[in-house]
C-alpha cells in the first residue's frame, strides 16, 4: 500500500514538474516578445531622440538668433568694452 | 479439433507479431529516413518558419562641439524601393508614382529596365518626410518604403570645412567625418531569432555578430567662436567683394582650435548645391605666401641667433632697395626705424637689413623650429605641407625676399600656429581639434625673453602709426602683424590681385587666443592686410574674449572710460 502511494505522489510530482516546465517556457516566450518590442521601443525612442537634438540645434543655431536679434528686435553688437548685443 | 484451433491461433500469433515487427522496422526505417537521408532538408524548412537572421544596424555617432551640441547626427529617413520587374508591369502606376516625386517618367523607366534582370532598385533614397507621407498615402502596390538613416548637419555651412560630409551610405568623405570614420562609423551585427506564428520574436538563439554603435567625437571647436569668425569673414567678404577667406581660433593655453572658418561655405544637408572647389577646407589644405606676417619671426630670429640690439636703428632711406632686377619698396621713405619700427610700418627696407645678418642656415632651421611651413599635426585629412626651398639651394637673393614673406607658402593655421609660440612665450605646441582634457604638450623653440620683446614690437603694429591700427579693440590691448601679398599665376606676381594677412594675439599681457584672418583678392574698399584683415581680427577678437569672460585690460578701461581711445 506504501509503495502504491510512494508511486502516486512520484506521478503528482512528475506531472506538477512538467507543467512547471510548460509554463515557464510559455513565460519565457512571452518575456522574450516583451523583450523584442521593448528593443523596438528603444530603437523608436533613438530615433524621436535624434530628431529632437535636430530640431534644438537647428532652433538654437546661432543664425536663426542672430537674424531674429537683428531683424525683428532691432538689436545690434557694440564693440565699447564687451562685445554684446543690445537694445 | 483442439489441435487445429491451437494451430490457427499460433499460426494469427506468429502473424501478428510478424506484422508488429514488420511496422516496427518501417517506423525505424522512416526515422532514420527522415533524419539522415532527408534530415538537413527538413530541419532547414523549418528553421525558415520559425528563424529569421536579422540584421543589426549600428548607430553612427554624432560630431558634438566642445559644449557637447550636436554638428552631425543621425536621423531615421525613409527611402523607396521596387521590384523593377513590378514596375516594368505597371506603368500607370509608375507614372503616377513619377509625378508625385516630381521625377520623369522615362528616365524612372529606363532605370528599371536596366534593372529588369534585378528584384531590387532604389527609386529615390532619403526622401524628406513630406514625400515619405505622400508615398504611404497613396499606397502603390509597386513600391515599398524602408528607413534609413540620414547624415544631418543643424549648424550648415558654419561647420561645413571641419565635419565634412558622409557619402549617401554614410560613409565619411571630408573633414572630421572621414579622419574619425572608423570611431564614428561602429559595426553592424546579426541575430538569429525564433519567432511564433504570428512573427513575433521570442527568442534570441544566436549572434552570428556582436553590434558595436558608432563612438561620438567630441571637438574643440566652440559652436559660438565659429559662428563669430563665420560671420565677421562673412560680412568682410561681402564688403570687400573678396573671392574667399579663412579664419581661424587657436586656445593660446591649450593648443586647441576654436574656430576655423572658410567662406564660401557649403550647405552639406544639401548635396545639389555643393560645388567642388567650396568643399575643401582651405585652412588646412591651401598654402599661400604671408607676406609681412612673417617678420616678427624673422626678428625673433635675429634677437636669438645675431646681436641686433632692439634699440638699434636702421636706415632705411630712400624707402626702397634693390633686389636683383627688383625694386623692393616700402610705402614710403621712412629714413630711419628701430627694430619695433621695422615691424610697425612693415618695412621691406628694415626687415631685409635685419635678416642679412642673420646665417641661412641658422635662418631656415629657427623658421622650421617655429613651425613656419611645417604641418602643425592637426588630426584633419589632406594637410598640406609648407613650400620653401630648401636652404643650400637659397642663392643670393632668396632670403631677402623670405624675410618679407614671399617665396615661399604655408598655411593659415601653420601661420597661426607660429603665432602660438609668441604667445607662449616660446612655447611650441602641436595643434589639435579634439577636446580631450590634456593641453597639447609643447616644446621651447624661441627664448621667452625673446618671445615677449617681439610681442611687445607687435603690439606696436596697432599704435596709430602701426600698419594695424584697426585691428585695435576698445576693451582689450592686442598685438599683431599685418601682411600683404601678391598674388602669383602662372609664375607672374599680379599687380591687382593680392592677399590680405592679419595675424595676432590677445590680451597682450596674458594670450588667451590667436587669430589669422586672410582674405583672398579683396576688389573693393582697400586691399591691403591693415585695411581688409585687421578690422575684422578686432571684432572677432572683442566678441570672442568677451565671451570667454576675459576680464578687459584696466588700463584701457580707465582710457576709454575717460573718452579717449588708444
Amino acid at each position: 500500500m506504501r509503495a502504491v502511494s510512494l508511486v502516486v505522489v512520484l506521478i503528482m510530482l512528475n506531472t506538477a514538474t512538467a507543467l512547471g516546465i510548460v509554463h515557464n517556457q510559455y513565460q519565457k516566450r512571452l518575456a522574450g516578445i516583451e523583450l523584442a518590442q521593448v528593443m523596438r521601443d528603444k530603437d523608436i525612442l533613438i530615433d524621436k531622440w535624434s530628431q529632437l537634438l535636430v530640431e534644438y540645434a537647428a532652433w538654437s543655431a546661432n543664425s536663426r538668433i542672430e537674424r531674429i536679434a537683428v531683424e525683428q528686435l532691432g538689436m545690434k553688437y557694440e564693440y565699447s568694452n564687451y562685445a554684446y548685443l543690445r537694445m | 479439433m483442439l489441435d487445429g484451433v491451437i494451430k490457427r491461433q499460433t499460426i494469427w500469433h506468429i502473424l501478428i507479431v510478424l506484422l508488429m515487427l514488420l511496422m516496427a522496422f518501417g517506423v525505424s526505417a522512416r526515422v532514420v529516413y527522415v533524419h539522415v537521408a532527408k534530415g538537413e532538408f527538413l530541419r532547414n524548412e523549418g528553421e525558415r518558419h520559425y528563424k529569421r537572421n536579422i540584421p543589426q544596424h549600428a548607430y553612427r555617432g554624432s560630431i558634438v562641439d566642445r559644449s557637447g551640441t550636436e554638428l552631425a547626427i543621425s536621423a531615421p529617413s525613409v527611402s523607396v524601393w521596387a521590384d523593377p520587374s513590378d514596375l516594368l508591369e505597371d506603368l500607370d502606376g509608375l507614372m503616377k508614382l513619377s509625378r508625385l516625386l516630381g521625377d520623369d517618367f522615362y528616365t524612372l523607366k529606363r532605370k528599371a529596365e536596366k534593372l529588369s534582370g534585378k528584384n531590387f532598385m532604389y527609386i529615390r533614397r532619403q526622401v524628406g518626410p513630406d514625400i515619405a507621407t505622400k508615398i504611404k498615402d497613396a499606397k502603390f502596390g509597386i513600391v515599398s518604403t524602408i528607413t534609413e538613416r540620414k547624415r544631418l548637419y543643424p549648424e550648415g555651412g558654419v561647420f561645413s570645412h571641419i565635419v565634412g560630409i558622409t557619402d549617401i551610405d554614410g560613409n565619411g568623405v571630408e573633414g572630421v567625418e572621414l579622419a574619425f570614420n572608423d570611431h564614428l562609423q561602429g559595426t553592424d551585427g546579426e541575430i538569429s531569432v525564433i519567432r511564433d506564428r504570428l512573427g513575433r520574436s521570442f527568442e534570441v538563439i544566436d549572434t552570428p555578430k556582436v553590434k558595436v554603435d558608432g563612438q561620438n567625437v567630441e571637438l574643440s571647436i566652440d559652436r559660438n567662436i565659429q559662428y563669430i569668425g563665420y560671420s565677421e569673414l562673412r560680412d568682410a567678404i561681402a564688403h570687400h567683394d573678396a573671392v574667399s577667406g579663412m579664419l581661424v581660433v587657436l586656445d593660446v593655453k591649450r593648443g586647441k582650435v576654436l574656430a576655423m572658418v572658410n567662406y564660401p561655405a557649403y550647405n552639406p544637408n544639401d548635396r545639389g548645391s555643393m560645388a567642388a572647389r567650396n568643399i575643401r577646407n582651405r585652412v588646412v589644405t591651401d598654402i599661400f605666401e604671408p607676406g609681412s606676417s612673417i617678420k616678427p619671426f624673422i626678428v625673433a630670429a635675429a634677437l636669438e641667433s645675431t646681436s641686433l640690439d632692439p634699440d638699434e636703428r636702421f636706415d632705411v632711406s630712400p624707402g626702397y632697395i634693390r633686389l636683383a632686377d627688383k625694386k623692393i619698396k616700402d610705402s614710403r621713405n621712412y629714413k630711419e626705424l628701430d627694430v619695433a619700427g621695422v615691424l610697425s610700418r612693415s618695412s621691406n627696407v628694415g626687415i631685409i637689413k635685419i635678416a642679412q645678418r642673420i646665417d641661412d642656415a641658422i635662418l631656415a632651421d629657427k623658421l622650421r623650429d617655429y613651425g613656419l611651413f611645417s604641418a602643425s599635426g592637426i588630426e584633419l585629412p589632406g594637410e598640406a605641407a609648407g613650400l620653401v626651398v630648401p636652404q643650400p639651394e637659397w642663392g643670393t637673393t632668396y632670403k631677402s625676399f623670405l624675410s618679407f614673406g614671399y617665396g615661399a607658402a604655408l598655411s593659415a593655421l601653420q601661420l597661426a600656429n607660429s603665432y602660438m609660440v609668441l604667445a607662449n612665450e616660446g612655447i611650441r605646441r602641436d595643434v589639435s581639434i579634439l577636446n580631450n582634457s590634456s593641453p597639447v604638450r609643447g616644446e621651447r623653440v624661441m627664448d621667452a625673453e625673446v618671445a615677449r620683446r617681439v610681442v611687445d614690437m607687435l603690439h606696436g603694429v596697432i599704435s596709430p602709426e602701426g600698419t594695424g591700427n584697426a585691428a585695435d579693440t576698445a576693451a582689450y590691448m592686442v598685438a599683431g602683424k599685418t601682411g600683404t601679398a601678391k598674388k602669383l599665376k602662372n609664375g607672374i606676381y599680379q599687380d591687382h590681385s593680392y592677399v590680405a594677412v592679419f595675424t595676432g594675439l590677445a590680451p597682450v599681457n596674458d594670450p588667451q587666443i590667436v587669430v589669422a584672418v586672410i582674405v583672398d583678392e579683396p576688389r573693393k574698399n582697400g586691399f591691403y592686410g591693415g585695411q581688409v584683415a585687421a578690422p575684422v581680427f578686432s571684432r572677432v577678437v572683442s566678441r570672442v574674449l568677451s565671451y570667454l569672460d576675459v576680464v578687459p585690460d584696466m588700463e584701457k578701461v580707465a582710457v576709454s572710460d575717460a573718452g579717449t581711445s588708444i
